[in-house]
């Protein structure tokens, strides 16, 4: 408190000074005046007196000096002073100062771009007001892995509740959206949302406005609309007047009744999540393809709830309360929610483990140990120029200055170095991040990574430049004031007076140096291994699919942008296939979908319901994706679209269940205690079927029949040239067959495959060259200990060359010191190296062996699932490979110590005694 | 800071320097000099401050807001600076007197039991 005022007071008197020095002139002279008359008055002569008053004054610069000192921020100006000769130092030794630099440049550089990264991955809130607020209530089963709920479910949540300010569901949707009813639609993403979806998260729009509470009351009656910015942006051209155009979705007109700001990007799930097109009110799901009665079971569960917590209600309360409300309804409802709990998870808790966020957090701590290299070269460095400026240091602790100010001085020359490191990390920063904006996923419309350099990341930043000066700059400035100061003084080497302090000092840096290299061999094997590793996973997946997925055209047909309903679905999908077979350049074409089915093999030891991936497809489809089928036949027309009498199963499954024996010929169950018996006629050699980089699954492969309930179809085309050329035709056969039918992107696999492998490509490289950099970073350490070795025995050289020691004696020595620090460093190395494997190995999965059948279905989803496992293990990199890397770092290393070595050894003898 | 030791001498401790100039403005303002001619008189010249080290010390109590100056006439019609107490500084007037009896009165008492 007083601080401030004396502070103001300060800034006050600064404006003031030039007059305050002619006012103290003035009042000194009065001073001096009156002293005079006194002593006039006792009767001296006035020169004399005027003497007398002067020496009695004392000494008038000390005390202007003083008087001015105790209006200056004092620290403030020794701050300055200090920066202006730590700069003025740099200059002086640019070698240093660049190396240094140049090594914290890198150090804080990679940190700011993972952390952009794991900012956009994990860390941004929701661009809403207060986002703290906004928690997700999920829905557990202990069956499965989804979190939604049902509508019921949501309703009395939002009833029987007290914690939040408001609750939201919503479920995203695939539509066919023209922009203006006549246009050819176009398959579109968005939301489904309850009334109040806006006011939850209280954003409000750029232009309109957003749903009223009465819109979300009769299903199919208010058909409005709002759009998001970039839709309006891509669509409408930004056009102000579009509010209360018509637009069609799935063949309905709806009203646009707002458009909302560009800065609102929704509460995304994961970092891999598009952002939703445009926003309908829950109740108009009727007209999308949802059941007329979805709002009212109870059981039927694709619903996310957002909620804001009331302002003061503490999250742990909320919690609470929403749990119990879980158990009640368990109770009353045993028929649905049977094992079903209720809990709040925060926005980022929600954002779980994704692939991408794993991905982000890895990447985050080779970041980490980059800047700890960097920072143990800077150290090493600046400990290095210690003997150098040991007299100078000796001599000001002489005349008083204090050992604080003195390390406030060094410390200064640290945060110097830290703040040009982190600017140039900042700019050397910036260009990968630029580079990884401009990736485009190739989604519908692009997406592109949305890595920012914003104020959380620049914050971050900064936080890790000041974090390096501490652990750079703290202990060689404390080592650098101690010291003895009567032989710094006289320019002896303290060090080899003291041979003790000598060890002592030297493992220090030994340690540094040792440490350092030891964390770069840790980075070159993580970086490997995890390239390895991902490459293993990406070879396995890409090159050897099992089926060719060259030429291969998918058009996906989702329910919910069909058309047609039922039987008339299916005769369209039916009457398309005969069009597009008929077609210039299409080699085969077969439909298609997947689904979970449980099977129980006949003839096994343990006949059980196994829940496995079903993939269904027509006669066509081992045709059409060129899966080889070595043992049985593919269907034939007739058992299709007919209830499955006979099966198609792969090597996985069959080994499985009927090991060392034929499978064909044996009998499954499909469904349960009520289903039929399948006979399997074929098997084929297909670990996965799209998915990627997941083990092998079992799979079983049914004969395509129009499914019961609705199903998202794929029609899938191989053709003999160029699988786009197809897109424009195909298109005209479904305006000819149906003109009100959207058109679903269509997609190639490849080109599925080829988003995955960019991404993947994307993050071996970055991990490649953090382990190339902290190499880099450990040999520039190594060469300047060595440096720093010699230099500070350059005496002790000449002696001894002037003794008649050889030059090859002289790098033999200087050498020894080089291969000892390489030994320790690498055998360091080696033993964190067996730690972080062993921890790789637990966290992602020993996958050696193939073949151990997993038990995890494949989500019916036409683009594999969320689930990613890394094969890692030991035998993935080779121990082969590892000994190799151990002496290529150990020979670099010899290397890097040699050149300075060799330096030495030519050393003038007269100039090296010579030399303080 | 320094002093000048007449026969009689007495180190000022650290520090007390503020308290004697809080004393002496008590009664009212007074330019510099008068300050430093109050002191001398009122300790008989016992103490002697070197008149050097008056206004650095004057200044930082300015600083800390213990003092306030102004310009005014002095007693023979020549302009001087003139000092008085804040508020603020008779509170610490009253805190640096406690303190400093409570340290005389327990030197005094080490002294005569030991």
């Amino acid at each position: 408190m007083a601080g401030w005022k004396e502070f103001i007071r300060r800034i006050l008197h600064f404006g003031y000074r030039s007059q305050f020095d002619r006012d103290l002139e003035e009042e000194v002279h009065f001073h001096i005046e009156m002293r005079r008359e006194e002593l006039q008055h006792e009767g001296m002569s006035p020169a004399d007196a005027l003497a007398r008053a002067r020496r009695e004054f004392g000494s008038r610069a000390q005390m202007g000096e003083d008087t001015r000192a105790a209006w200056r921020f004092q620290w403030l100006e020794d701050f300055w002073r200090d920066l202006v000769y730590a700069a003025r130092s740099f200059r002086a030794s640019p070698g240093f100062a660049a190396v240094a630099i140049l090594s914290l440049a890198i150090g804080v550089g990679a940190n700011c771009v993972m952390f952009s990264m794991v900012e956009a991955a994990l860390l941004r809130l929701p661009r809403v007001p207060k986002p703290q607020e906004i928690v997700a209530v999920v829905s557990k089963a202990i069956e499965s892995n989804s979190h939604e709920a049902s509508y019921p479910d949501y309703k009395d949540l939002r009833d029987l509740t007290t914690s939040f300010e408001g609750l939201t569901a919503f479920s995203g949707v695939n539509v066919g959206f023209a922009s203006r009813p006549g246009m050819e639609p176009r398959v579109k993403e968005g939301k489904l949302v309850t009334g109040n979806f806006f006011d939850v998260l209280a954003v409000g729009p750029q232009i309109g406005r957003t749903f009223l509470p009465e819109e979300d009351r009769v299903p199919g009656k208010d058909n409005v609309v709002v759009v998001s910015h970039a839709l309006w942006e891509a669509e409408f051209g930004s056009d102000p007047t579009v509010i209360g155009k018509q637009v069609r979705i799935n063949g309905n007109d709806f009203t646009i009744i707002g458009i909302l700001p560009k800065r609102f990007t929704d509460v995304d799930d994961d970092l891999d999540d598009s952002r939703p097109d445009f926003y309908i009110p829950m109740r108009a799901s009727v007209r999308m393809g949802r059941d007329a009665d979805a709002l009212e079971n109870r059981g039927l569960r694709n619903l996310a709830i957002l909620g804001r917590l009331r302002p003061g209600s503490p999250l742990a309360q909320a919690r609470a309360e929403v749990a119990t409300l879980g158990a009640t309804l368990e109770k009353q409802y045993p028929a649905t929610n049977k094992n079903r709990s209720m809990t709040i998870q925060t926005v980022r808790q929600y954002r779980g483990a994704s692939f991408g966020n794993v991905m982000s957090l890895m990447l985050m701590t080779l970041a980490g140990a980059v800047l700890l290299v960097a920072c143990a070269n800077v150290a090493g460095l600046l400990a290095g120029r210690t003997p150098a400026r040991a007299k100078e240091i000796a001599m000001r602790l002489a005349i008083g200055a204090g050992r604080a100010r003195l390390i406030r001085q060094l410390l200064t020359e640290s945060v110097l170095l830290a703040a040009a490191g982190a600017v140039a990390g900042i700019a050397i920063g910036y260009i990968p991040i630029v580079i990884a904006r401009q990736i485009q996923i190739p989604a519908n419309p692009p997406q592109s990574l949305p890595f920012e350099l914003n104020n959380d990341v620049l914050l971050f930043t900064i936080g890790v430049a000041l974090l390096s000066v501490i652990l750079f700059g703290l202990l060689p400035a404390f080592h650098a004031t101690r010291g003895d100061l009567v032989s710094a003084m006289n320019g002896t080497n303290a060090l080899t007076r003291h041979p003790g302090v000598l060890r002592k000092i030297l493992r220090g840096r030994n340690f540094l140096v040792a440490g350092q290299v030891a964390i770069a061999l840790l980075l070159m094997t993580v970086s490997s291994l995890l390239y390895a590793g991902v490459y293993k996973t990406l070879a396995a997946s890409f090159q050897n699919p099992g089926f060719q997925i060259d030429h291969l055209l998918a058009i996906d047909f989702e329910t919910s942008i069909t058309h047609y309903k039922g039987p008339a679905a299916a005769r369209f999908l039916d009457a398309l296939i005969e069009r597009v077979r008929r077609a210039d350049e299409v080699e085969s074409a077969t439909l298609t979908y997947q689904s979970i089915e449980t099977i129980r093999p006949e003839g096994t030891v343990n006949p059980q319901d196994v829940p496995i991936s079903g993939v269904w497809g027509d006669d066509a489809f081992f045709d059409a994706l060129g899966i080889p089928i070595p043992r049985g036949r593919p269907f034939r027309k007739a058992e299709i679209s007919h209830p499955a009498t006979v099966a198609i199963v792969n090597e996985v499954l069959a080994r499985h269940h009927w090991p060392g024996q034929d499978a064909i010929g044996k009998q499954l169950r499909i469904g349960g205690d009520q289903g039929r018996f399948v006979e399997v006629v074929g098997v084929v050699k297909l670990d996965n079927y799209h998915a990627f980089g997941v083990p092998p699954q079992e799979i079983i492969f049914l004969p395509y029949v129009a499914p019961s309930k609705p199903h998202d179809i794929s029609l899938l085309i191989r053709t003999t040239r160029e699988p786009f050329r197809l897109v424009e035709p195909i298109r005209r056969f479904i305006r000819e067959l149906d003109p009100d039918q959207p058109v679903p992107t269509a997609e190639t696999w490849q080109h599925a495959y080829g988003i995955f492998t960019t991404m993947l490509r994307l993050g071996t490289t970055i991990i490649g060259s953090m382990g190339v950099l902290g190499l880099l970073l450990a040999l520039v350490g190594l060469y300047g200990l060595v440096m720093f070795e010699v230099n500070s025995r350059t005496r002790e050289i000449g002696i001894r060359m002037a003794m008649g020691a050889r030059q090859s004696t002289v790098v033999r020595m200087i050498l020894r010191q080089g291969i000892i620090l390489a030994t320790f460093g690498v055998a360091a190395g080696v033993g964190l190296n067996y730690g972080i494997v062993k921890l790789f190995s637990a966290f992602f999965g020993d996958n050696s062996q193939s073949g151990s059948a997993s038990a995890q279905p494949q989500a019916a989803a036409p683009n594999g699932g969320n689930q990613i496992s890394i094969h890692v293990g030991t035998d993935t990199f080779g121990d082969h490979g590892f000994v190799l890397l151990v002496l290529a770092v150990f020979v670099i290393m010899l290397i890097a110590a040699y050149i300075p070595a060799r330096r030495a050894s030519r050393v003038d003898p007269n100039v090296a005694l010579r030399c303080e | 800071m320094g002093l000048n030791n007449s026969p009689a001498n007495s180190e000022l401790l650290p520090g007390t320097l503020y308290l004697l100039i809080l004393r002496t403005l008590r009664s009212g303002a007074l330019h510099g000099y008068a300050i430093a001619k109050r002191i001398k008189e009122a300790s008989e010249d016992d103490l002697q401050i070197e008149d050097g080290s008056l206004y650095p010390s004057l200044n930082r109590m300015l600083v800390k807001g213990w003092l306030a100056a102004e310009w005014g006439i002095s007693e023979n019609n020549r302009k001087a600076r003139f000092y008085r107490l804040t508020a603020e500084g008779r509170r610490q007037l009253e805190r640096e007197s406690a303190d400093f009896d409570r340290l005389v009165r327990s030197i005094q008492r080490v002294l005569r039991t030991v």
